[in-house]
């Protein structure tokens, strides 16, 4: 099963500032503390075995 | 804080440490020009030789295919963006695959021959090399498909272990390669000719497009420099567009301009002149340019009958037919 990307900080301190705007305005930096604080999510290993069932896969790339 | 400079190809690179040349993944580690995706392949596939496409090169053989990210070209019409124009890091798919790795698999699968293809080989140079080295000590052939953006040197060396190519011609035209490619066509030009110095078996291809290419006297052009500095034998593929990655906007070419293109390179006095992308279609056929008969019928990729003597004559005439048969 495919696992989530990580979840940048940048992209964490943007959600975070979107619940502060909705619970008000001054949460803000407590919020990205928080955000900082949260762990992000393990990412897939990004390489793995060539294997022969990978082999004949239909593909519709060129060449 | 040391620059290094990549004369793998005509961009000629100056890379700062920490960043990438052009093509995305070539960069300067700590002072030292490495090869991201060496071992990396991003595509591996066993396809049909015809797929490639090489069609005067061991017709019907299964040929090991391999891909990796990024390419020294960045055109807006790439039929396989995914990968060209992406680094190693942007890829969904990276398999592990040292040299040694996909000879074995190669060889297990039955190939004659190994592809260094998808995205440009050209920038990934070293894999293909050292996996060339391998793949000739085990019996195999190597086969390069290019848009051949590289320089003359390390192009003459790799050509040691090349056994055939498919080269994109993408347009006679430096404007065209400028404007849709981010390169120019001198260069180009100049590999084609040092493939076949250098005994590569070489087959072209040129993708037409609706009014950016199919110009009938660029095209005749074209089959005249083919014919000149290649040889009237050169198999020429004109290929049909599809709308794809930054090129939505055009139609697909239509059979007639196809047609009309390889009436136009056949009058120029090529001998071999195919079309692509449309399948069926009577000139994805082998004719023998002396008397007609039809020598290998091909469906798409398949072949459907091959008529060849094992010498590669025709049947009928025996006329030698240029290729590697055998």
């Amino acid at each position: 099963m495919r696992m989530r990307e990580p979840t940048s900080l940048g992209r964490r301190r943007f959600l975070a500032a979107a619940v502060a705007a909705a619970c008000g305005w001054g949460l803000p930096p407590l919020t990205w503390s928080l955000a900082a604080a949260m762990p992000a999510t393990p990412r897939e290993p990004l390489e793995r075995p060539l294997a022969a069932a990978d082999l004949y896969a239909p593909h519709e790339l060129a060449g | 804080m040391t620059d290094v400079a990549c004369d793998l190809c005509p961009h000629r690179c100056v890379i700062p440490e920490g960043a990438a040349g052009d093509c995305r993944v070539r960069v300067n580690l700590g002072g030292r020009l490495r090869a991201t995706t060496y071992g990396r392949p991003s595509a591996v596939h066993v396809d049909p030789m015809e797929k490639k496409p090489l069609y005067h090169f061991l017709p019907g053989r299964p040929v090991f295919s391999i891909g990796t990210a990024g390419c020294n070209m960045h055109c807006r019409n790439c039929q396989n963006w995914q990968l060209s124009q992406r680094g190693g890091e942007e890829m969904e798919t990276v398999y592990r695959a040292m040299p040694e790795e996909v000879i074995a698999l190669a060889r297990n699968e039955g190939c004659e021959a190994v592809a260094y293809t998808y995205n440009d080989p050209v920038v990934f140079y070293e894999y293909v090399e050292d996996t060339a080295v391998l793949a000739r000590q085990a019996g195999m052939r190597n086969v390069f498909i290019t848009a051949a953006f590289i320089n003359r040197e390390p192009l003459r060396r790799l050509c040691g272990v090349l056994d055939a190519t498919n080269a994109d011609l993408k347009a006679f035209d430096d404007g065209f390669y400028q404007s849709v490619c981010s390169t120019r066509l001198k260069p180009v030009l100049d590999a084609l000719v040092t493939f076949r110095e250098e005994g590569v078996w070489v087959e072209v291809t040129n993708l037409v497009i609706p009014t950016l290419n199919d110009d009938l006297a660029l095209i005749r052009r074209m089959a005249k420099w083919i014919r000149d500095e290649l040889g009237a034998d050169t198999p020429l593929h004109f290929s049909r567009f599809r709308p794809m990655y930054r090129m939505q906007n055009l139609p697909a070419t239509p059979a007639e301009t196809l047609e009309r293109a390889r009436r136009e390179a056949l009058d120029a006095g090529l001998r071999h002149v195919y079309i692509g992308n449309l399948s069926g279609h009577e000139a994805e056929s082998t004719y023998c340019p002396r008397d007609g008969t039809r020598l290998i019928q091909r469906v798409g990729y398949r072949i459907v009958e091959n008529r060849l003597t094992p010498e590669g004559h025709c049947p009928t005439c025996n006329q030698p037919i240029a290729g590697v048969w055998t």
